[in-house]
C-alpha cells in the first residue's frame, strides 16, 4: 500500500526531542577560535579611527581585524566589516578572534572605535521626503536573483517615475484606466494599512564555522538553508573557485528565509588570516540587530467596486522599509495585488526605501503577508460597506483558471475559489456571534519556486536506502521525500534516509526556500529510487533467472511474482554487487528533475474572537485554515507547517515588531520586548486540506510552507472589526484602539 | 567578578558588611537578565541559593513571617489560603520555570515597578524585614520603594523576610498585558477589603517611578462602605461610588508612554481594573457574610 497521504512521524524528530541532534554550535574542533564582532552603536556615522591595541594585548587574543584588513567589492552596508561609513546601528566595525568566547567578548569591549555621527533616518517616510540624509552612497538595482530565489517572479516594470530620495527601485503594474474606474465606482475604500518590521526569532540564533583549507578554500559548517546559494557567494568574495569553498550543511534550527547567508564570508576571511578555524555564535541580543528581518511596509490603498460587489478599480501606492538594502519586495507584493482578483483597471506602485537599519532579506512568504493583509482588510471594509457576505464578495470577484494574473500571464489550475467554498461551509465561519464576538476571514496565496535538483541514491548493505540531496531540511520535507522513495523502490519509510550531502559531493539542490523543497527534489528523489530499484532487479534477474517485469520487492526481498519461494535477499544483492570478485555492477543510481512550471497555492484562514471593550484585550477563541496544497505527501505534516505558520503571522498582529527609538535604536531587541505570540494567545487550529492535484509537481503536490503564514493579520484585524467595530489598520495591534469609552457608572 | 556564596545567614550578613557593593542574587530571574544584557557588571555576586533560613516562613505575633528565599511556587502551594491576593499575583508571574526560580525578596530587592508582587504586598500593608550585621529593622512596605528600581536598603543589609498579615478579607489582582504569559504587564492592580479594620487595601504596578498605593482611593471608598453600614451588612454598592474609586486609582498612577503602551491607557485600564477588582472582592463579601 502507498505510504504517501498517510502519516508518517517526522524521520529526524526523534533526536530533535530527546536533544541528541548536533547543531553547529555543539561541533567541537581542533584548534577552533572565537569570533566576537562589535558593532555600531549608531545608525550612520563616519568612521574616525578603530584603536585596537587594547584589544589585541587582551589574554587570549589572536587577532583584531576592521574593513581595512579585510579586502570586499561588496556594496557598504554589506561589507563583512564597515569601511570608513557605518550604514546603520548594528553593523560590524571590527572583529576579535580568540581562543574562548569570553576572552573574545572581553576584548571587543576593549576596541575603541571613534564614529563621528551623521544624519541618520530610521523611517521609510521621513527617508522619502526632500531633503532626507541619502542612506546608501550607490543605489544599486533590485536584485531580482534575490526575489527569485524566495518565490514569486517579480515580472515588476521598473517605470521612468521620478523617484523621491532613498528609493532604491520602482516596481509597478498597470491595466485599464484606474481614475476613470474610482470615478465611476459606486463605493470607494480609500485606507491606509501599515505592518512593523519582524524578525525571524528562530530558536537558534545565526552561527557558523570556517577553516582554511590547504587549497586556498575553506571548508564551513553552517545551518544554512542554502549550501550551494551559500558557496557560491563565499567564492565569490574570496576570488575562489566554487568547488574550493566547502560547505557542509547542518541541521536548521529555524531559519524562515533569514539563514541563507550572513556570517560566513567574514568568517572565511578571518579564518584565512589567521590559519585556525573560528566560529561565531550570536548571542540572541546580537541575533536581533545583525540577523536580517523582514520589512515593515504601509500601503495607500483605494479600492473601488460596483453596488453589486464587482471590483472595478485598485489603485495602491505603498512602500517598503529595507534598511540599509535595495529590497526586492515590491514586486512580489504587486503580482498579489494585481492578480487575487479580477479587477479590469488597476496601477499599482510599490517603493523600495532605504533607511538606516539593519537590512531587511526574506522572512516566509516575503511580501505576501503585507500585501494580503492590506488587500483583505479592505475587501472586508468592502464587504461591511455593502453589507455582503465577505466570502461571497470574494468568490465574486476571484481569480481562477485561465484569468489574467498581475503580469497578464494567466493562472494556471488554482484553488482560490475551492478554499473559499469550505470556507463558507466552515463550522468557525457559520456559528452564530455572541456579544463582544467577531468572525474574520482572509486569503493569501504564494507564486511557488522551483528549481532544478538532482538527488542520488545506493542500497546499503542492510538493505536501506540512502539518498543524497543538496537541499537542507528546514521544514521536515526529507520525511515526505522519504515517504516519495520508499514507495517508489518498494520498501518502508524507516529503511530510507534523507541525507543532505556537502556541496563537494552532493548533487545540485535548491536552496529550501520559497515552499519549494518537495515540489522541485520529489522528481529526482523519486526518479533516483526508481533507478535504484531497477538497477536492483537487473541484479535480481541474474540471480533469479527471472524477468524483471515478473520481479516484486517486498519485506527486504526480491521474489518472483506468484512463486514466493523464488526469492533472494536485498541484502544478499547488495553484497554481490559491492564486495571483492563480486560479479555485478554496484547500485548508483541518479534522479534528476526540472519542474517546468511553478503552482500557485491559495489559501483561507477564519479567525473568531471574542473582545473585552472595556480594556482592549482580545481572545483568539477559534482558528481555521483551509488550504490548497495539491497533493499531501504526509498529512500530519503538512498540518504541522499550516499550525506553525498560522502562528507566525499572527504574531505579526498579536505583538511582534522592530520598534525603533528617534535615534535609530532598536527598543525590542530582546524577546522581553519583542513579544513573540505565547501557547496562550494561540486557539487550535483546525486545518482543512484542499487536494487539487499539480499538474506539474511530484504526485501532485504543491508547495505548502509559505501559504500558511500570510492571511493571519487581515483574518484577525478583520475579526475585530466585525466584534467591536472598530476597524485596525495597523499590525501589530494597539489594544488600546479597540477600548470603548464607557457611557455610563456601571460596575464591571 | 567574585562569586560569595555564604551557607548561614549571619555568614551572608558578614559578607554583604565586607562587601557592601556585591550584588545579591537569589532566583536570577531579574539579575541574570541584567547581566545578560550588560547593563551591569556586579564587580561581586552574593549567592544566597544556599542560606536555608531565607527559604522557611511561620508566624509571628499573628503574622505570617515568609523568608525572602521563598519561591513564587511556594507561595502558591503553601501560602494560597493565607495570602490569596499575593498567590493571585504569583500565578502570574512568567512561566512555571521562572516561579520556581524567583522569589518575593528578589522581587522587592529589585524594586521593579512592574514586580508583580509588590501591588499585593502594598495593598496588605506588609512590611520588609532588612538586615545587617549590625541589626534589623522592619520598613513599611509603602515607604520601601523610594524610586525606580530603588528600594530603602542601605548597601550593608539584605532583605530577610517579608511580614504580612494573613488576610482579613477578600483579596484580587488583576492585570492587563499584551499577552498573558512571560511580559512585563502594562498595568496591574491589587485590593485587599480588611473586614475587622474596615480598610481598603491598594497596591498600582507598571503604572509610576515605583510600586503605589491610590491612598485617596482607599479613603473614599472605605468611607463610602463605612456610611452606608455596608461593612456590617454587605450589599450593593452605589455603582458610581465604584467609577469614583476606578477614577481615583487612575489618578494615583503616574505612567508613562512605552512600547508597552500610553500613559492615557495606563490610567484607563487601572480604573476597568480597580472597578473589576473591586466588584469581585465585594462580590466574595457579600456571598460569605
Amino acid at each position: 500500500m502507498s505510504l504517501v497521504g498517510r502519516g508518517q512521524r517526522r524521520l529526524e524528530g526523534a533526536d530533535k526531542v530527546a536533544g541528541v541532534t548536533r547543531y553547529t554550535a555543539d561541533l567541537e574542533m581542533a584548534g577552533l577560535l572565537h569570533v566576537q564582532i562589535v558593532l555600531s552603536p549608531l545608525p550612520a556615522a563616519r568612521i574616525r579611527s578603530i584603536d585596537t591595541t587594547g584589544a589585541a594585548a587582551a589574554p587570549g587574543v589572536v587577532g583584531v581585524f576592521t574593513g581595512a584588513d579585510l579586502r570586499s567589492n561588496a556594496n557598504g552596508p554589506d561589507k563583512p566589516l564597515a569601511v570608513d561609513r557605518v550604514f546603520y546601528g548594528g553593523q560590524a566595525v571590527a572583529a576579535v578572534v580568540a581562543i574562548s568566547e569570553s576572552a573574545a567578548a572581553d576584548a571587543a569591549a576593549l576596541v575603541e572605535v571613534d564614529l563621528e555621527p551623521i544624519p541618520a533616518v530610521t523611517d521609510a517616510e521621513a527617508a522619502m521626503r526632500e531633503g532626507a540624509p541619502q542612506v546608501l552612497d550607490t543605489v544599486a538595482e533590485t536584485s531580482e536573483e534575490d526575489a527569485a530565489v524566495h518565490g514569486a517572479a517579480t515580472a515588476a516594470e521598473s517605470e521612468p517615475v521620478e523617484r523621491p530620495p532613498n528609493v532604491t527601485a520602482v516596481a509597478s503594474f498597470k491595466r485599464g484606466n484606474v481614475a476613470k474606474a474610482l470615478a465611476g465606482a459606486d463605493v470607494v475604500i480609500k485606507q491606509r494599512y501599515r505592518l512593523a518590521g519582524v524578525h525571524h526569532s528562530p530558536m537558534e540564533p545565526h552561527v557558523a564555522i570556517a577553516r582554511p583549507e590547504a587549497d586556498g578554500g575553506v571548508t564551513i559548517w553552517a545551518p544554512t538553508q542554502g549550501p550551494f546559494a551559500l558557496r557560491e557567494d563565499v567564492a565569490k568574495t574570496l576570488g575562489v573557485p566554487a568547488y574550493k569553498v566547502r560547505v557542509v550543511p547542518m541541521p536548521v534550527g529555524g531559519g524562515f528565509g533569514g539563514k541563507v547567508i550572513l556570517l560566513e564570508v567574514l568568517l572565511s576571511m578571518l579564518a584565512l588570516k589567521v590559519g585556525r578555524p573560528v566560529r561565531l555564535a550570536l548571542t540572541r541580543q546580537q541575533e536581533f540587530i545583525v540577523g536580517h528581518p523582514a520589512p515593515g511596509a504601509a500601503f495607500d490603498l483605494e479600492l473601488g467596486a460596483k453596488k453589486d460587489g464587482k471590483l472595478v478599480a485598485l489603485r495602491v501606492k505603498y512602500h517598503y522599509d529595507n534598511g540599509a538594502t535595495s529590497g526586492w519586495h515590491a514586486g512580489i507584493t504587486g503580482s498579489f495585488l494585481g492578480g487575487t482578483y479580477q479587477i479590469a483597471n488597476f496601477e499599482l506602485t510599490g517603493y523600495e526605501v532605504a533607511t538606516n537599519k539593519t537590512p531587511v532579506d526574506a522572512y516566509r512568504g516575503p511580501g505576501a503577508p503585507q500585501a494580503y493583509f492590506a488587500l483583505e482588510s479592505a475587501i472586508d471594509e468592502l464587504a461591511l460597506q455593502l453589507d455582503m457576505d465577505p466570502i461571497e464578495l470574494r468568490l465574486l470577484n476571484a481569480s481562477k483558471e485561465g484569468d489574467p494574473s498581475a503580469d497578464k500571464s494567466p493562472w494556471p489550475r488554482i484553488a482560490m475559489v475551492e478554499c473559499l467554498e469550505e470556507a463558507a461551509r466552515h463550522p468557525l465561519y457559520k456559528a452564530a456571534v455572541g456579544p463582544g464576538e467577531g468572525v474574520g476571514v482572509a486569503v493569501g496565496s504564494w507564486g511557488g519556486a522551483r528549481t532544478p535538483a538532482a538527488a542520488g541514491c545506493r542500497v546499503e548493505p542492510d538493505g536501506t536506502l540512502s539518498i543524497v540531496i543538496g537541499t537542507p531540511d528546514v521544514s521536515g520535507a526529507t520525511t515526505g521525500l522519504a515517504m516519495i522513495a520508499a514507495d517508489a523502490f518498494g520498501v518502508s519509510a524507516d529503511k530510507v534516509r534523507i541525507q543532505t550531502g556537502e556541496t563537494d559531493v552532493a548533487p545540485h539542490g535548491p536552496i529550501a526556500a520559497g515552499s519549494q523543497t518537495t515540489y522541485s527534489i520529489g522528481g529526482a528523489v523519486q526518479e533516483a529510487a526508481l533507478e535504484a530499484r531497477r538497477q536492483l532487479l537487473e541484479i535480481a534477474t541474474d540471480e533469479l533467472e527471472a524477468a524483471p517485469e515478473d520481479l516484486e520487492i517486498s519485506d527486504g526481498r526480491v521474489s518472483v511474482r506468484g512463486v514466493p519461494d523464488r526469492f533472494v535477499e536485498i541484502t544478499r544483492l547488495v553484497a554481490a554487487s559491492t564486495e571483492f570478485m563480486g560479479r555485478h555492477k554496484p547500485i548508483h543510481a541518479s534522479g534528476r528533475s526540472a519542474v517546468l512550471s511553478a503552482s500557485p497555492q491559495f489559501t483561507v484562514q477564519i479567525a473568531r474572537v471574542r473582545t473585552d471593550p472595556e480594556t482592549g484585550a482580545f481572545q483568539l477563541t477559534g482558528y481555521a485554515a483551509i488550504q490548497d496544497v495539491g497533493k499531501a505527501i504526509n498529512p500530519p505534516e503538512v498540518e504541522g507547517q499550516i499550525h506553525g505558520g498560522a502562528a507566525q503571522a499572527l504574531g505579526r498582529a498579536l505583538g511582534e515588531q522592530l520598534a525603533f527609538d528617534g535615534d535609530g535604536q532598536l527598543r525590542t531587541g530582546s524577546f522581553l520586548d519583542y513579544e513573540l505570540p505565547t501557547a496562550d494567545q494561540l486557539p487550535d487550529i483546525d486545518v482543512r486540506l484542499i487536494e487539487i492535484p499539480s499538474p506539474f509537481g511530484p504526485l501532485g503536490a504543491k508547495g505548502v510552507g509559505e501559504p500558511p503564514a500570510i492571511p493571519g493579520p487581515a483574518a484577525l484585524a478583520n475579526a475585530l472589526a466585525r466584534a467591536t467595530g472598530t476597524r485596525l489598520r495597523e499590525v501589530p495591534i494597539d489594544r488600546s484602539a479597540l477600548v470603548k469609552e464607557r457611557t455610563g457608572a456601571r460596575t464591571g | 567578578m567574585e562569586f560569595l556564596q555564604p551557607t548561614t545567614w549571619t555568614e551572608a550578613l558578614e559578607m554583604k558588611a565586607a562587601h557592601p557593593e556585591a550584588l545579591p542574587i537569589a532566583g536570577g530571574t531579574d539579575v541574570m537578565v541584567e547581566i545578560n544584557f550588560d547593563r551591569q557588571r556586579p564587580a561581586a555576586v552574593i549567592d544566597l541559593t544556599k542560606v536555608a533560613e531565607l527559604e522557611e516562613w511561620g508566624t509571628e505575633n499573628g503574622m505570617l513571617r515568609v523568608g525572602a528565599g521563598v519561591t513564587y511556587s511556594r507561595i502558591i502551594e503553601e501560602l494560597g489560603g493565607r495570602l490569596p491576593g499575593l498567590a493571585m499575583a504569583s500565578r502570574t508571574v512568567g512561566s512555571p520555570q521562572i516561579r520556581n526560580r524567583g522569589t518575593v525578596g528578589g522581587n522587592l530587592g529589585s524594586a521593579s515597578p512592574a514586580g508583580d508582587a509588590h501591588p499585593p504586598l502594598l495593598s496588605s500593608g506588609a512590611l520588609v524585614e532588612l538586615a545587617s550585621a549590625s541589626g534589623s529593622r522592619r520598613v513599611p512596605v509603602r515607604e520601601f520603594f523610594v524610586g525606580p528600581k530603588r528600594n530603602a536598603m542601605r548597601n550593608d543589609e539584605l532583605i530577610a523576610a517579608f511580614l504580612v498579615e494573613p488576610t482579613r478579607g477578600p483579596e484580587q489582582f488583576s492585570k492587563v498585558g499584551t499577552r498573558n504569559a512571560m511580559v512585563i504587564a502594562v498595568c496591574s492592580f491589587a485590593i485587599a477589603l480588611d473586614v475587622e479594620r474596615k480598610r481598603v487595601g491598594t497596591g498600582i504596578g507598571s503604572a509610576g517611578p515605583t510600586p503605589l498605593a491610590a491612598i485617596d482611593a482607599e479613603e473614599f471608598m472605605a468611607g463610602v462602605l463605612d456610611e452606608s453600614g455596608l461593612w456590617e451588612r454587605p450589599a450593593d454598592v452605589d455603582p458610581n461610588a465604584v467609577a469614583r474609586f476606578g477614577e481615583l486609582v487612575a489618578a494615583a498612577a503616574r505612567p508613562i508612554d512605552d512600547v508597552r503602551g500610553t500613559a492615557a491607557y495606563r490610567r484607563h485600564a487601572l480604573a476597568v481594573l480597580a472597578r473589576r477588582t473591586f466588584t469581585w472582592a465585594w462580590d466574595e463579601r457579600r456571598r460569605s457574610a
